[in-house]
């Protein structure tokens, strides 16, 4: 019994964390490693990650994490960026991974009610893209679509009360050496990972790891913990990409202020707010 | 213990077991610290930080009395009146009437600029190296204050408008323009046309204090230019971070249970 439970907590302490304990990653792509770039600095020092950014290619990751399929068709099959667990897939539980099948199938996508998408999803957006804002105590994170945005302190603001609930969550950084790890709780549970209904609860924590890989890429690592959902914590690794064009804005898309349709809205969303329990 | 008195300009003196206050030396006030302006390595001040107002500009930018949810206030529109065109003056008399209804702020729409500065949420903004974030906790209204680039784009009409910002002498001035016409200036039915411009002044005068001045010009509304002041205030608490106040989200819900304020057009 002792055994067991030793070999669980090892287990644990595996799965656990921004960093997979085996060495190298087993799927990480040889385009998403990170080298030994010494990155352009803020006149702090630290590493600037300011400017205009797309997470990932298009079509693909903002959708199919994992290369699930469901039963819609695709034009062409996506590899998954899941690197831990081995397999690839996001380990839900039995009930969880129903759930998804269900969320896909009905498609009530909380992103087309205009609310704020969570953190992993705002990373993942793609041609819109984000603008990166950077200070000695802050970094900013502000997306074009619906102008969805996140502060992360950087000074040591502890995280907040768990009684507070944000589509956001809180995030809370600081560095090591040259990578930004963001610690992020406090979340609603009301918001979905990707279009095909990836979720997560309101018990999550996630865990992102940013580090300049050359002076337009950056290595994103995401580690997703949730108890509730999931068996284990898994971790994605994606390509941020800095917009080519120097002189590419960021400009406005106000979501809900294009909403017409409020009856049918409210139709389809009723049962949103009780979600996912 | 020691703070406190300090501030109060006092010197607490404890007689067997009771606190004396004696005031303070004049020369001893005159000694605290001038204002300091926090400045960048390069010298421009620093903007970031959350900020708010406090006052009732929300509620009508000209003087007015209370009403329910809104608190009485004074003017911060310089002359205490709006220069309106006649047809003007009529349709804000309109709007005023139908402002349950007609308040894009009852649709949780953008507030637009300059009031989502003076909207009863903080707001933070994160000074980056070029451009400028303006990050509100209400309905998480942002813009971005292009620096580099200062020519408008064509064609574009945010609910934010588009903003350009650059620095006259330690005074941000940030020029807005392109806005769509639905947002209003406050819940009183003032308003304004697509042909609204905006230039706002942000001059930081200490460490805690920024006097906010706005010009409005909109030559299909007004007949002339006119201008708002207020102060914005700094949030102190060093672990004050923005909130989130997603409007929509509570709105549908009130919708849904059929709650007041349910007379939508759409």
């Amino acid at each position: 019994m002792r055994a067991r439970i030793l070999l669980a907590t090892i287990a644990l302490c595996v799965g656990i964390g921004d960093s997979v304990v085996r060495g190298a990653p087993p799927q990480e792509a040889a385009t998403t490693r990170a080298t030994t770039f010494d990155p352009p600095r803020l006149p702090d020092g630290r590493p600037d990650f300011q400017g205009n950014w797309q997470g990932g290619s298009t079509m693909g990751r903002s959708s199919f994490l994992d290369g699930y399929l469901g039963d819609r068709e695709q034009p062409k099959p996506v590899a998954s960026v899941v690197i831990d667990p081995p397999d690839g897939k996001i380990p839900y539980k039995s009930w969880a991974l129903a759930k998804r099948e269900e969320l896909w199938y009905d498609y009530i996508d909380p992103f087309a009610a205009c609310t704020s998408m969570g953190t992993v999803r705002q990373m993942m957006s793609t041609p819109r893209g984000f603008q990166i804002f950077q200070t000695t105590t802050r970094l900013a994170i502000l997306n074009e679509w619906g102008h969805v945005y996140r502060v992360i302190p950087l000074d040591g603001t502890p995280h907040l009360p768990s009684s507070i609930r944000l589509f956001m969550g809180a995030s809370r950084g600081r560095w090591d050496g040259d990578t930004l790890v963001v610690s992020t709780k406090n979340f609603n549970g009301k918001t979905w990972l990707t279009v095909t209904g990836d979720f997560h609860s309101d018990r999550a924590e996630v865990i992102e790891r940013f580090t300049h890989s050359d002076v337009n890429t950056i290595r994103y690592q995401v580690t997703v913990m949730d108890p509730y959902v999931y068996t284990r914590p898994w971790t994605m690794v994606l390509n941020l990409q800095r917009f080519p064009d120097p002189t590419e804005e960021t400009w406005e898309e106000e979501c809900h202020g294009g909403n017409v349709d409020f009856p049918h809205l409210r139709e389809l969303y009723k049962g949103f707010f009780g979600f996912p329990k | 213990m020691h703070r406190f008195f300090r501030w109060f300009g006092t010197i607490s003196v404890v007689l067997g077991g009771t606190t004396l206050l004696i005031p303070r030396p004049a020369a001893q006030v005159a000694q605290l610290p001038a204002a300091v302006i926090p400045r960048l390595p390069d010298g421009k001040p620093n903007l970031s930080g959350i900020w708010q107002v406090m006052n009732s500009a929300n509620g009508n930018i000209l003087d007015h009395s209370a009403e329910l949810g809104v608190p009485a206030g004074l003017s911060v529109v310089e002359g205490g009146v709006l220069p309106y065109q006649p047809v003007a003056a009529a349709k804000q008399k309109e709007n005023y009437a139908n402002r349950a209804a007609l308040d894009p702020e009852n649709q949780c729409y953008l507030p637009g600029i300059p009031r989502a500065t003076y909207m009863p949420f903080p707001f933070e903004i994160v000074q980056g190296s070029t451009d400028i974030a303006f990050l509100y906790e209400y309905a998480h209204a942002a813009r971005i204050v292009h620096v580099k680039e200062q020519q408008h784009p064509d064609g574009i009409f945010p609910w934010m408008g588009d903003s350009r910002g650059r620095w006259d002498g330690d005074s941000l001035v940030i020029d807005v323009t392109n806005f769509d016409e639905r947002t209003w200036f406050d819940r009183a039915g003032n308003f304004h046309s697509d042909e609204l411009h905006v230039i706002e002044r942000y001059t930081i005068v200490d460490a805690n204090l920024i006097n906010y001045e706005a010009t409005i010009e909109d030559p299909k509304v007004f007949t002339r230019p006119w201008k708002m002041t207020m102060p914005i205030y700094r949030h102190r608490d060093p672990h004050k971070t923005l909130l989130e106040y997603e409007c929509y989200a509570y709105a549908e819900e009130a919708l849904q249970k059929g709650a007041g304020a349910a007379s939508r057009k759409h």
